[in-house]
């Protein structure tokens, strides 16, 4: 019962992640609902291998946190080049990017 | 013992949906960010529930790192686009519908739990715990501090 429960838990957040970028236009909140999903991506796993799996998730968790920590320096990248440009944060700002 | 899990379980799954939720509520940047903090925090708190220390002491570090990154830009970026960037309705549409696509498979299954601890081979759970507390005050001064600098340079370009 409460392995369910807390499975539902990490399915609601990352529809709340996945609903975040859907609806937003907004390019750092995209990256925020981004950081969300891996959330709920940790989340799961560790839920699966508390109660299901007698097994090592370390690797598994490190691998996610680094993806998580990658997308903060692409934060980074991405603000200095919206700066340069001069352009706002709105994702439809990106499509001078097209040919 | 099992319902007071449970009622614990319910108010930080509601404490991390508010914290969510206010991530695309919010128009400024800076309390999108402090929103996220809040949801790393009380996803720490579920590991702990789940009684992982080591993995919740990691998260906060994790969330020490990055979420610093993330503040530094929501500061930044403060005045430069404040649009209303998030369609509310569709967001909950999304929202309902996603989790309910999702989720309706799991009320049919049948999940059996082993029980036991994936961290027991490696023992790092029974000397940690202790030190939870210790973590969680470390890392609530950092973010004070660092939230602290934050409203000082801002009253500071203010005052320019």
């Amino acid at each position: 019962m409460i392995e369910q429960v807390f499975i539902i838990i990490s399915f609601a957040v990352f529809a709340l992640g996945v609903a975040g970028i859907v609806s937003s236009r907004n390019i750092i909140i995209m990256l925020l609902s981004t950081e969300v999903m891996l959330l709920s991506a940790t989340l799961l796993a560790v839920i699966f291998f508390n109660f299901n799996v007698n097994g090592g998730i370390v690797p598994l968790l490190f691998t996610i946190w680094a993806i998580a920590a990658a997308e903060a320096i692409m934060v980074i990248v991405f603000y200095k080049y919206l700066l340069s440009t001069k352009s706002s944060l709105d994702i439809k700002g990106l499509s001078k990017l097209r040919e | 013992m099992y319902n007071i899990t449970i009622y614990i379980l319910a108010i930080t799954a509601i404490f991390e949906f508010a914290a969510i939720a206010f991530i695309f509520i919010s128009r400024s940047l800076l309390h999108s960010v402090i929103s996220l903090t809040l949801a790393f925090v009380v996803n720490s708190a579920l590991f702990l529930i789940m009684k992982q220390p080591f993995l919740a002491i990691i998260q906060l570090f994790i969330f020490v790192g990055g979420i610093s990154t993330y503040a530094l830009v929501g500061v930044a970026s403060s005045g430069f686009s404040k649009f209303p960037h998030t369609n509310k309705f569709a967001f909950i549409a999304v929202f309902v519908i996603l989790l309910a696509a999702i989720s309706y498979p799991l009320l049919t299954a049948n999940i059996s739990s082993t029980g036991t601890n994936a961290f027991t081979p490696l023992q790092v759970k029974s000397g940690i715990t202790g030190y939870i507390g210790l973590f969680y005050l470390i890392t609530a001064m950092l973010f004070g501090v660092a939230l602290g600098s934050i409203i000082l340079f801002k009253s500071l370009g203010r005052s320019k």
